[in-house]
């Protein structure tokens, strides 16, 4: 008989939250482009750690941010703008999607 | 393996400039972002936007890219020798690529290469010996349904990545893991499974996979978080006079009651009746008032009997009589 071996996975935000590498190797950015990131105020990070008194080594992040991080990082490189305008953006965009998914309610 | 013509893709010629493929892919990137785009087939055609883009803004790649495209197009099914760095084309497996696998293979080339410059460098030497690495992360997308979310469930993916061979050449390797998703899980949020990323280096451990979780769209529910949005259908006797109605919810059906002189778009909030959590989703519903079709002379009595019963004008706001 075929053995399977089954994986169990296991949810960022329930025990298992990002480090700063693995947040820059998800955006594919270096550590740097993360640590602006959360000292600009963009993205937040976990435990309500004082941000200019933590060493980003100890930073840890949420399924939310990750999935922030990964759309500014795609706004910058997709439109070609500054951080600042793809954060914007991305305020935008998930407004759009939020009106769009109420949108779809009434719609059907 | 199928070839890419990136500059097909970017819709530009083999001469552009840096600046005429700035331009071009900014123009496409407005058209197909997904975000903004309502092209059908936005996310496809902007990852191969992405993807052309990648390799012809950076000269390096794009002139081992050009090498590339020059032995293809010359009916070469592999990159003449020598090509960045060494590394060539293992043999291609037969089957019929899919749209992701040439952007991998190449993408992985470029990463190795860097790699490899990096392990050559001053430190390394220094070092005497390759410094062991930790196995890159990765990232794929999974969708399951809202009933998956609620009960769990075990999935097979498929997941496509490159690795190296005994010779230390990239090879493409489909393997299928099966992947028990967490109870709870919502959209957007990720999953982590250890050790299931590319293997490390030198000794170094596996990186991890990264999925991230999308609901496959629902016959009834929206989403929002863990709320739920439904749209409910009254019939007009219901909606005026109040009454009992029998509601689907993820946790079974459930009896709701409705409020004399309900309008259409007014919302019922049905508590923790969304998605699991703590605290649990609410399930918003959508009054929706339904008119029976006056299809026999009896309803149309009726109907008429109620134009004599409840006479009013629906107009008057805009100034008009009935």
């Amino acid at each position: 008989m075929k053995s399977v071996t089954i994986y169990s996975a296991v949810m960022v935000d329930d025990g298992a939250p990002l480090s700063v590498h693995e947040m820059a190797c998800l955006c594919e950015q270096q550590i740097d482009w993360v640590v602006t990131l959360v000292r600009e105020g963009f993205v937040g990070v976990e435990r309500d750690v004082i941000i200019a008194e933590t060493s980003p080594e100890r930073w840890l992040f949420a399924s939310a941010a990750a999935a922030r991080a990964r759309q500014i990082a795609r706004a910058q490189r997709d439109f070609e703008v500054n951080l600042e305008a793809a954060a914007l953006m991305v305020d935008l965009m998930q407004e759009v999607r939020q009106l769009r998914t109420q949108l779809e309610v009434y719609q059907r | 393996m199928e070839f890419k013509d990136y500059y097909k893709i970017l819709e530009v010629t083999p001469e552009a400039s840096q600046d005429d493929i700035r331009k071009a892919y900014r123009k496409l990137a407005r058209k197909y972002h997904p975000d903004v785009s309502k092209e059908k087939d936005a996310e496809t055609r902007m990852r191969e936007v992405n993807e052309a883009n990648d390799v012809l803004r950076d000269e390096e790649k794009r002139a081992a890219y050009d090498q590339l495209r020059t032995n293809v197009s010359s009916g070469g099914a592999t990159p003449g020798p020598g090509w960045d760095r060494g590394f060539e084309f293992a043999g291609g497996d037969g089957h019929a690529p899919d749209d992701a696998q040439f952007h991998d293979f190449l993408s992985s080339l470029f990463k190795q290469a860097e790699r490899q410059r990096r392990g050559s460098g001053a430190d390394a030497r220094q070092a005497g010996a390759q410094q062991p690495y930790k196995g890159e992360d990765h990232h794929a997308d999974i969708e399951i349904s809202l009933e998956d979310s609620l009960n769990g469930v075990t999935r097979e993916l498929g997941l496509r990545s490159v690795q190296l061979d005994a010779q230390g050449r990239p090879q493409l390797v489909n393997r299928t893991l099966s992947v028990k998703i967490p109870v709870g899980v919502r959209a957007g949020q990720m999953i982590r499974l250890s050790g299931q990323g590319m293997p490390g280096e030198a000794g170094g451990p596996a990186g991890d996979l990264f999925l991230t979780v999308h609901f496959a769209a629902h016959p009834l529910y929206q989403v929002q978080g863990r709320d739920l949005s439904m749209k409910l259908p009254v019939t007009p006797w219901e909606a005026a006079c109040g009454g009992q109605v029998h509601v689907p919810t993820l946790q079974g059906e459930v009896e709701v009651s409705i409020g004399a002189g309900s309008q259409p778009g007014s919302k019922l909030r049905l508590r923790g009746k969304g998605l699991p959590g703590d605290p649990a989703g609410d399930l918003y519903l959508v009054l929706e008032v339904v008119w029976p079709p006056a299809t026999t002379e009896a309803a149309k009595q009726a109907y008429q009997a109620l134009a004599k019963a409840a006479p009013f004008n629906p107009r008057r706001h805009l100034g008009v009589q009935a």
